[in-house]
């Protein structure tokens, strides 16, 4: 905000993001551009007023709407989790043994193409199974909090894990961020499920590689993240508190940067948290400055 | 036009910054456009140095690493109560320095106090320098008025270790009353009444005829508007663990949440008569259990929870008038400074005790940092602010160590300063050729139960009976508040000398090689924003050429632009890409110049097709 930001101009701003994470979104550019006629030269309110036309024109065109809270939940991870939960009683052929050594399975990312993993959409089921694609409940994705229980085979739990560090690499390297970051939250879900002796020789040494692929999806650090949704929604999103939190630190001027920075949270944790909270479309992303 | 001069309330909880533009004194905002910035610094989990607002929002989440209200610890040695208690009241970790000075271990680096604090002045510098277009190197600091001569010496250290030249300390209330005082006339006395985030001092002002004196002063250091938001946070706190049997205490993020929320309220409820703390999802005990607080808090609640706190800065100003003698009739105006002034329970207890309405003319947060900025313009250009003699006392009685341990005063506390005063001592033992002079600060009649300032001997005194030689003592305080005492034999005029530096400071050559370090730190860290700008100018320049480059391939396909021009400049993306995402400064150099050639030769291409 700029030198001489009165008060007035602050709560402007304020109602603004809190008219936007409520989905209004007409009203938070209408209380941004009243803001900006209070002080013409802002920059941060200029690129509010910038960002909340390009909102304003989206939800006219019906392009982007925001989650609300009764949204179903449409993130792939819990799905794909459930998915693997599921070949108990089909034992699913998944590939084992390093994937640089054989030719390239079919996976469970193979079935998605990039858009739909930029949209969070995912086919529940095992591959080549003929389930339908559907939206699974939260109360259906959110049971395995272990696979210790699960008849899941441990190769195969292996195998999708070095499938999924295999995509990983593969979509970094294509520029596909936001598959790159899937697969990365996929490995480390399914790794922090896996019962003891845990997938830890492969989820270590790729850690670096995860880094980056949250790094490349949440994009630019110094760009400012906004709430899209109020924090209360989180929880149908299948985040948690330390997403909340992170949630309670957007205020459209702190960066990316600074946020990893002033988390508390070790650096990979916030850039994961905040990945995820991307990819549930918890948040926007306004430009830098 | 002479130099600007920037004055600096460099608080316990927040720092405020101001310059005399014109005859307006002005407060400049910082990049949040919020007009005081929190006095913390932490260090990152990557070593990233914060200051302000967002080292304070991680306060709680990184504790440890995080340094907060250092003003307490600022000039004092290692072993003073006030260290210890606040040892015992902080999560960052303490350490005794070389000098029985107080160390700061953040993270694996050791820090001096003046250090933390000249990176809050380093902030406020770079907010005014940000804001003036132009660099700003002198500064006028205002310190509390009780603050001794080690304290007010090791705030200047700061200020050099900040690359700032402190031309002068000047008492807060001072500022206070210079700048309710600036350009309009104001006699008598007045109290300053300073509230603020985490200390609480009252000041009686005598003004006449543009002299300001500091009359009496009295606070406790341990009393603020933290204190205020503890409350708020217990009462938040009980009430969840009742409705939850969830200790939210035990959620570092939590309590982090708790904090901010509840500080929000209080300041909130300076305007309203009621507020609501909405905290989704604050803690969960489970993958499926999320708890959410939810409360609302009126005024008179806040009230309630506080009143006790309130009702101690009204016994500390009761004890202060009684002190100086004076009656709240006496005092022809209430000056209200710090954030906790705008509570509506303190104004009305400060305007029953008083007797009268306090003065809310002045900005609370504010008014120190423009007295300051006032004094600042007026040191350097006397027109700036004319007819202003600026008049402090020194808050506590100066005098050596006699025989028999006794204490004797040369300069009673409350002397307007600069000031000087000798006496003439005598020997107390026959054939005595030297004396020790011990310099004390304090109240006590027992030298040693006051502060040791300092010690020298004046040696090569004529053998004689005791009571015959006689030694003249002087002590000198200047503007500043920096003690020089002197002794003189006055048959042979052998005088030996010390200026009094703070007890437990740091030497030259340490000032200077934080100084240095901290200027490299700057440096570095406006070398990586260079790297930044430029990684994101050219992250740009990719982003169009990628765009552009299907066009260009449809539009070349079939022409003598072969395939392998084509390669080459896909090499080109590809190494800017590169440096782009591995921050690499060499790198992004290199790519600059090929990669505009190529984004040319791209919007030659796409427009010469569009054309055809």
């Amino acid at each position: 905000m700029a030198r001489d930001a009165t008060p007035e101009l602050r709560q402007l701003v304020q109602r603004g993001f809190d008219h936007h994470e409520h989905g209004r979104v007409h009203d938070a550019l209408a209380d941004w551009e009243t803001a900006l006629k209070l002080d013409p030269r802002n920059a941060q309110v200029r690129r509010l007023v910038g960002f909340g036309q390009a909102r304003v024109r989206e939800v006219d065109a019906g392009e982007h709407t925001s989650p609300s809270r009764r949204d179903t939940l449409e993130s792939p991870i819990p799905q794909f989790l459930a998915a693997l939960t599921e070949r108990k009683s089909e034992r699913v052929a998944v590939p084992t043994g390093p994937l640089d050594d054989s030719p390239t399975p079919r996976t469970f990312l193979e079935d998605l193409n990039s858009s739909e993993l930029e949209r969070g959409v995912v086919r529940a089921g095992a591959p080549g199974s003929s389930k339908a694609e559907r939206t699974l409940t939260a109360e259906e994705v959110r049971a395995p909090d272990t696979l210790e229980d699960l008849p899941v085979n441990a190769e195969d739990i292996r195998a999708s894990t070095n499938e999924l560090i295999g995509e990983c690499r593969a979509a970094l390297n294509d520029n596909r961020a936001a598959p790159a970051a899937l697969a990365a939250e996929m490995a480390l879900q399914i790794a922090e499920r896996t019962p003891p002796p845990g997938l830890d020789d492969l989820i270590d040494p790729s850690r670096a590689l995860f880094e980056r692929a949250f790094r490349a999806f949440m994009g630019n650090p110094h760009a400012c993240p906004i709430r899209a949704i109020a924090t209360e929604a989180i929880a149908d999103h299948g985040l948690d508190q330390r997403a909340a939190f992170l949630m309670s630190r957007l205020d459209g001027m702190t960066s990316v940067a600074d946020l990893i920075d002033s988390s508390g949270m070790p650096r990979f944790d916030a850039l994961r948290v905040l990945s995820a909270l991307r990819r549930a479309k918890a948040i926007d992303i306004l430009p830098p400055l | 036009m002479p130099e600007r001069v920037i004055g600096i309330d460099l608080g316990t909880t927040n720092s405020c910054v101001a310059v005399l533009e014109g005859s307006t004194p002005t407060v400049i905002a910082n990049r949040g456009g919020y007009k005081t910035t929190p006095s913390v610094v932490a260090l990152s989990e990557s070593g990233k140095r914060l200051v302000g607002h967002i080292a304070k929002r991680q306060a709680v989440t990184n504790a440890e690493n995080t340094a907060w209200a250092v003003k307490r610890l600022i000039g004092r040695p290692w072993t003073s109560p006030a260290v210890q208690a606040v040892k015992a009241a902080v999560p960052y970790p303490l350490n005794e320095g070389p000098h029985g000075d107080v160390r700061i271990r953040l993270r694996d680096q050791v820090f001096s106090v003046p250090e933390i604090s000249a990176y809050v002045l380093q902030e406020m510098r770079a907010i005014a320098e940000e804001y003036l277009g132009q660099t700003v190197s002198k500064a006028v600091v205002t310190v509390p008025a009780y603050f001794n001569d080690g304290q007010r010496q090791a705030t200047k250290d700061a200020g050099r270790i900040a690359g700032l030249d402190v031309i002068r300390i000047i008492n807060e209330p001072t500022a206070a009353a210079l700048a309710y005082g600036f350009g309009k006339k104001v006699d008598g006395k007045i109290a300053v009444f300073d509230l603020g985030g985490g200390t609480f001092d009252v000041s009686i002002l005598d003004i006449t005829n543009g002299v300001f004196e500091v009359v009496a002063t009295a606070g406790d250091t341990f009393l603020g508007g933290e204190d205020y938001d503890k409350r708020l946070v217990d009462w938040l706190v009980q009430g969840f663990a009742k409705e939850h049997k969830v200790d939210l205490r035990s959620d570092t993020m939590a309590l982090q949440r708790l904090k901010d929320a509840a500080e929000k309220a209080k300041c909130d409820l300076s305007s309203v008569r009621e507020t609501e703390i909405n905290l989704p999802f604050i803690i969960s005990t489970g993958r499926n259990q999320a708890y959410h607080l939810h409360r609302v808090i009126t005024r008179s609640k806040l009230e309630e929870l506080t009143l006790d706190l309130t009702e101690r800065t009204i016994q500390i100003c009761r004890l202060t008038m009684e002190d100086a003698g004076i009656s709240p009739g006496d005092l022809s105006e209430v000056v209200l400074v710090g954030g906790m002034t705008r509570m509506s329970k303190v104004q009305e207890l400060v305007g029953e005790f008083f007797g009268r309405e306090p003065c809310k003319g002045v900005h609370p947060d504010e008014v120190v940092a423009m007295g300051a900025s006032i004094q600042g313009a007026a040191l350097v250009d006397a027109a700036a602010a004319p007819d202003m003699l600026l008049l402090d006392v020194t808050p506590h009685s100066l005098g050596i160590m006699v025989a028999g341990g006794h204490f004797h005063r040369l300069i009673d506390r409350n002397t307007t300063v600069p000031t000087a005063k000798s006496h003439i001592f005598t020997t107390v033992r026959d054939d005595q050729t030297s004396v020790k002079i011990v310099v004390f600060q304090g109240e006590s009649d027992r030298a040693e139960e006051n502060e040791l300032l300092g010690e020298f001997v004046l040696s090569g005194l004529r053998k004689a009976t005791k009571g015959e030689v006689e030694v003249e003592v002087t002590f000198e305080i200047s503007a500043d508040g920096i003690v020089s005492v002197a002794a003189q034999d006055m048959e042979t005029g052998v005088e030996q000398s010390i200026t009094v530096t703070a007890a437990s400071s740091l030497t030259e050559s340490e000032i200077a090689r934080m100084a240095t370090e901290n200027q490299d730190h700057m440096v570095a860290a406006r070398a990586e924003e260079e790297v930044e700008k430029e990684r994101q100018r050219i992250e740009k320049l990719v982003d169009e050429a990628e765009t552009l480059l299907p066009k260009v391939e449809e539009i070349l396909a079939g022409t003598p632009f072969g395939e392998d021009s084509l390669d080459n400049v896909r090499l080109i993306l590809d190494d800017a890409r590169m440096a782009v995402e591995r921050r690499d400064a060499g790198g992004l150099e290199q790519v600059a110049e090929p990669l505009m050639r190529t984004l040319n030769m791209f919007r030659g291409v796409v427009d010469s097709g569009r054309i055809r």
